[in-house]
């Protein structure tokens, strides 16, 4: 028996999506729809699609579903929160969610970090176990994500940008939470948010991946404990780690660049304990790092290069871990106060100081005089910084160079005992780039001979 | 005599100089480039900022109640050189002579550093804090026998 294409079409197409729907627990949402209705009669496990389009409604979830877009743009001109999730294990991806209009972002005034009237977060999540933030792109004047109590939190693969290119007068962190554990956030981009990652309460989280530039502070500590970073970019913030009252963190190979805001560090570790910092690039900051009044620090292997001071320390009056960086080419290698309990190295483990020139006499790679850190030039440097516009100057080689032979007394002198003669970076270059220089210069030689047999060889005939 | 003119502009410049006033008002905060005395953090909210103005017309700022109370702790042969001590009203966003604020205290209260403890131009504008969103009053006084570490 022949059926007829037609009552196929009519059978077969209702049939079909119905059952797609039934075995993917999905259902879809077209622009025209509410997506709230459609969250409502979602059952939980369910997966509900949001069709392309562009949306303008605000939205609570209070159950357990997947919330999914492709090419849907959600808005809210009037700065309200977009979504809030008051349920376990929602997921929300694939949205482009742009919050506020001009008129509004010129209302936002200065400072309102914490004021009544400050712009509602984009997402807010509270008392939610399992929420996942994936695939989604945030343009906010508040917060991107502000989450409190909560656990189990994934922020994966997501881009924020803040409202207003000073960072100081547009919105707040891109991702703000609050007492929440077990916290992953992985491959996120954030541009011109007050901090990217505001953490504040919370234990056990991991921030891998991330890229956040152009805003106050890239990862921001407040009491938190048990933070692993690694593999981050942040550069050309004010801060790029600000660890305040936390303990127990540690940030490896993560690159700290161009933090060269007027009081810019690549670090900065106040009143916090356990905090371990190693191979990380810490580069062209005004400051590498700064302590104070830290506990239980250690900071190894680190390159520290360019900065206007490399490591720097106040009221700090314990001693940290300090050996196997490479300290090169810092204006200042370090600056300190209450220098009483501080040393530069651990056990027999010194750093690299591209200013120190002793000679090496047994061929251990290790000094045999002490580097002492800080000159009564370096103290003048720290005070008034535009002296090192004299640097170079045949002034300073002179005072220098009398200083190194003559060491006028200083109290309180901060050593390393062991400074290291020669440099990993040296090393792992001269690895790397000798083959490649001396194939290319025997390249250049063999064409200039050849050049110049030739040549002589034309003009003889 | 031809003397005279420049002799007088001296002496003029002389007395102007001595009777020049320094002042002890509040001073602006810059929010692109001041930073807290004691943490180091950006001072870019305005409600918790706080200074202190010196007798020579310097100021020190803060961007916590609690880090002015630290400092004022850490460093007590300076507070002979204090001339007024400023705080932020929470309302009004306006500076005050921080001996004439009332203060409310709760540990919900987020700000900067974590203190928890906001200013009021008068009682009545902090009793009516308390009545809607809960907390303790305190005086000026009282601040120094806050547990600033309790958060």
């Amino acid at each position: 028996m022949k059926i007829p294409v037609k009552i196929l079409k009519h059978i077969c197409i209702p049939v079909g999506y119905s059952l797609l729907l039934v075995l993917n627990f999905s259902i879809s949402v077209s622009a025209e729809d509410s997506i709230q209705e459609d969250i409502d009669r979602a059952a939980p496990g369910d997966t509900v699609n949001i069709s392309p389009g562009t949306y303008e409604e605000t939205v609570t979830i209070d159950e357990p579903i997947t919330l999914k877009g492709t090419d849907v743009t959600w808005v809210n001109e009037s700065g309200e929160t977009l979504i809030t999730v008051e349920a376990d294990d929602v997921m929300l991806q694939g949205f482009t969610f742009e919050q506020g209009d001009e008129s509004l972002e010129e209302e936002v005034v200065q400072g309102q970090e914490f004021s009544p009237e400050e712009s509602d977060p984009v997402i807010r999540v509270t008392e939610s176990e399992g929420f996942t933030f994936l695939d989604n792109i945030v343009k906010a004047i508040g917060s991107g994500i502000y989450a409190k109590n909560n656990d189990s939190f994934t922020i994966h693969n997501n881009e924020f940008f803040g409202s207003y290119s000073p960072y100081m007068e547009k919105g707040l962190a891109a991702v703000e939470l609050y007492e929440t554990d077990d916290v992953h956030i992985k491959q996120n981009r954030v541009e011109n948010a007050l901090d990217g990652f505001y953490l504040d309460s919370l234990s056990n989280a991991v921030i891998k991946g991330n890229i956040v530039e152009q805003s106050r502070y890239a990862v921001h500590l407040m009491y938190s404990s048990f933070i692993e970073g690694y593999d981050n970019t942040f550069r050309d913030n004010v801060n790029g780690l600000m660890i305040m009252d936390s303990y127990e963190a540690v940030f490896y190979e993560n690159r700290l660049l161009d933090q060269f805001h007027v009081n810019g560090y690549g670090v900065l570790i106040y009143r916090s304990q356990g905090i371990d910092l190693y191979k990380n690039k810490i580069s062209r900051n005004i400051r590498g790092i700064q302590l104070e009044n830290a506990e239980d620090i250690s900071i190894y292997e680190n390159i520290i290069s360019g900065n206007q001071i490399g490591l720097s320390w106040t009221r700090q009056e314990k001693d940290f871990d300090f050996y196997s960086n490479e300290m090169v080419g810092n204006v200042l290698s370090t600056y300190g106060e209450d220098n009483g309990n501080i040393t530069l190295y651990s056990g027999e483990k010194g750093n690299y100081w591209d200013g120190y020139k002793l000679v090496d006499e047994n061929g251990d790679h290790v000094g045999e005089k002490p580097y002492v850190a800080g000159s009564i030039y370096d103290s003048l440097l720290a005070t008034r910084p535009e002296w090192q516009l004299f640097m170079n100057s045949p002034a300073m080689t002179i005072w220098t160079q009398v200083t190194d032979w003559l060491p006028p007394p200083q109290n309180d002198k901060v050593i390393d005992a062991y400074p290291r003669t020669v440099s990993t970076l040296e090393a792992d270059n001269a690895a790397s780039s000798d083959p490649g220089y001396g194939w290319t210069g025997f390249l250049l030689l063999l064409t200039s001979v050849l050049s110049i047999y030739f040549f002589k060889k034309e003009y003889k005939s | 005599m031809k003397k005279a003119p420049i002799f007088l502009t001296l002496m003029t410049s002389i007395v102007l100089g001595a009777c020049q006033q320094i002042s002890h008002d509040p001073h602006d905060i810059n929010h692109d480039v001041d930073t807290c005395e004691i943490c180091n953090m950006a001072i870019n909210n305005k409600q918790a900022s706080t200074q202190i103005v010196m007798q020579d017309g310097s100021a020190l700022k803060f961007d916590d109640i609690g880090c002015m109370m630290q400092y004022k702790e850490e460093n007590p042969e300076e507070v002979g050189d204090f001339h007024t001590e400023y705080v932020n009203g929470y309302d009004t966003q306006e500076w005050m002579d921080a001996t004439e604020g009332t203060y409310v205290y709760d540990d919900d209260i987020n700000t900067p550093m974590g203190n928890g403890v906001i200013s009021f131009r008068s009682e009545e504008e902090a009793e009516a804090y308390v009545d809607s969103e809960d907390g303790e009053l305190l005086e000026y006084d009282d601040l120094n026998d806050h547990d600033w570490d309790s958060y």
